[in-house]
């Protein structure tokens, strides 16, 4: 047995005949590189100590499938047998795509797939797909990894394994809101993980499955669940300081690139510039873009912070000391009157706009969750709503009925209008164009 | 900035009128398939692929007064205001923005059912993913069986408007 101990859930037990293709996978190069990607990117700038990695949160989300699949197979009345069947019989294709679902990642994913234009989800299917370790891993195994990128992208034919790492109630988001909750320091968002376990259902609901919670004994953890939701998207993922730390990271991508692009002189990571060149090629650069992580970036931020450009060594100063750009809510002001003043003050000051005005919506984030800030719209017709934003409780016969139906908390946030759009620019801007 | 904005903007601009949220998606996810820069992330869902990120834009120009959101038949029908054409225009008169919208695969999109689409969208999602042709037709075929029919057409649609 191998034995990690883990913040969030103590200890994770590995057997090593059993889950020998884990602990393989665990040990692949592509897997390791996983240290060095942080979980929350830049949070902690805001929370010192979010310094979490991608690598401490795909271990957690295997052990948290593992505990879903292990409950829902112990569930013994004959409506649930046919989903005990197909995850018993899909278990080790599960755990194997709960542990790669985030392998893809790269460093500032969010900065990096604007600048190259490929989307980390299309790097985990090369990954788990082309040349690498873990794709020769799962094939001494047997493992078809098409059958793990089905899974990973949703497209897989057992609806079951697709719920259980990508829906409302996914080991995914209960691993990262426990996790993040934890190491940011931010109590709000943790709730009793063993509590939800203990109530965990399967079914169908308007023809669909989903993973969901028992009606009778499972509301008050799904409303703590959303609550945890709700606060840690407020209060940590859409921070102000984190949000426009991860602002000036896009510009600093965007104006490093604009300057390489120009062919002025300019220090650039040698795989960025490959995958770069390939425009897209993810096969043959696959092994560049696995070479990227976030020590890489954080070396030339340094490095561009010296550099005779005045507006990349001035952003990447701001990030190296701290000196973030202020945020503006202005919720009266229309985008139109808004731009229409930045307009005029930076033609004014000759000050570029794009580099020292930034929007920043809820959309814009990397943490979305449109359970929480999607209005439900109750009086549209099947084929307008997408089913999957839903949290279902079943009753001891199947039934399924959704949360925020038989909860008033959770309709009350469902149906309030969360405005939470603003605007970034220097703080001597922002006093001289809003009078501070 | 307003990149989401100014492309839904220029989108509805060009067409008027869409009926069908499902539409809607489905449309701009073959746009970008076609390799429009739009901002917009999708996932595979009940009806294919489908972008949170396009329904928040699209609910936020709508409570901007950008969009007009109507019923009809059940379905919600989007087509851009006087205060959203205003707009677009200004950001493109003072902020430079533009987009080159491939109109002929827009309108041939318009005339099209959403379930059609749907389909289309499908195949398109696969392919993006590395699907090769064969594949991602008997792929799509069992995630969507009930629309096998249109499987034939959907595949020479997005040869040849799509691709």
């Amino acid at each position: 047995m191998k034995t990690i101990r883990d913040p969030v859930h103590n200890i994770i037990h590995f057997d090593k005949e059993s889950d020998a293709l884990l602990l393989e996978l665990i040990d692949t190069q592509e897997f390791q590189r996983l240290r060095h990607i942080k979980q929350l990117g830049l949070s902690s700038f805001t929370y010192p100590g979010a310094e979490h990695t991608r690598f401490a949160h795909s271990i957690g989300v295997t052990h948290l499938t593992k505990r879903f699949i292990n409950k829902i197979c112990s569930l013994k009345d004959e409506q649930y047998k046919q989903y005990s069947q197909e995850l018993a019989d899909n278990r080790m294709l599960a755990l194997t795509a709960a542990l790669l679902h985030d392998i893809g990642h790269g460093p500032f994913s969010h900065a990096l797939e604007k600048t190259t234009g490929v989307r980390h989800e299309k790097w985990t299917i090369e990954i788990i797909r082309g040349d690498t370790e873990i794709n020769s891993v799962l094939k001494k195994y047997n493992v078809d990894p098409d059958e793990v990128a089905d899974v990973i992208q949703r497209t897989h034919r057992s609806k079951a394994l697709v719920k259980l790492l990508s829906s409302q109630l996914d080991t995914d988001r209960i691993d990262y809101l426990l996790r993040d909750s934890k190491m940011t320091g931010a109590g709000y968002g943790s709730f009793d993980l063993e509590w939800m376990i203990n109530v965990l259902r399967i079914g169908e609901y308007n023809g669909q499955i989903e993973v969901g919670l028992d009606l009778e004994k499972g509301i008050s953890i799904a409303e703590d669940f959303v609550m945890a939701r709700y606060y840690m998207y407020m209060n940590v993922y859409f921070h102000k300081t984190t949000r426009s730390a991860e602002l000036l990271v896009d510009k600093i991508f965007n104006r490093a690139y604009e300057i390489f692009q120009e062919k002025q002189e300019i220090e650039f990571p040698e795989d960025l510039i490959r995958i770069l060149s390939e425009k897209g090629n993810l096969k043959e650069t696959l092994h560049n873009y696995i070479n990227l992580t976030d020590n890489t970036i954080w070396y030339f931020i340094s490095i561009w912070s010296r550099h005779q450009d005045s507006i990349l060594s001035d952003l990447c100063t701001r990030l190296l000391r701290r000196k973030f750009f202020k945020s503006v809510s202005i919720p009266d002001k229309s985008p139109m009157e808004f731009w229409q003043e930045v307009f005029e003050y930076s033609n004014k000051k000759g000050i570029p706009i794009k580099y020292y005005f930034l929007m920043d919506e809820a959309k814009s984030s990397s943490y979305k969750d449109p359970y929480i800030f999607h209005t439900p719209k109750t009086d549209e017709k099947e084929g307008e709503r997408e089913a999957s934003e839903q949290i279902i409780l079943f009753d001891n016969n199947g039934n399924g009925t959704e949360l925020s139906v038989i909860s008033d908390i959770i309709n009350g946030i469902r149906n309030k209008k969360i405005s939470i759009d603003r605007y970034f620019m220097p703080e001597d801007y922002k006093n001289e164009i809003f009078g501070g | 900035m307003f990149e989401g904005a100014y492309s839904l903007l220029s989108l509805f601009d060009e067409i008027k009128k869409v009926h069908g949220r499902k539409k809607v998606q489905k449309m701009v996810h073959l746009l970008e398939s076609a390799g429009l820069d739009l901002p917009f992330k999708y996932e595979y869902h009940f009806y294919g692929p489908y972008s949170a990120e396009l329904q928040e834009e699209i609910n936020t120009l709508v409570q901007q007064g950008f969009l007009t959101e109507s019923k009809n038949d059940e379905a919600y029908v989007y087509s851009i205001t006087k205060k959203g054409k205003a707009f677009k225009e200004t950001l493109e008169a003072d902020g430079g923005y533009s987009l080159k919208i491939n109109t002929d695969l827009l309108n041939s999109m318009v005339k099209e059912s959403s379930q059609f689409l749907e389909m289309v969208s499908t195949y398109a999602f696969l392919i993006d993913l590395g699907y090769d042709t064969h594949k991602a037709k008997s792929k799509a075929i069992e995630l969507k069986p009930h629309l096998e029919k249109l499987i034939d057409e959907a595949i020479a649609f997005y040869d040849q408007k799509v691709n």
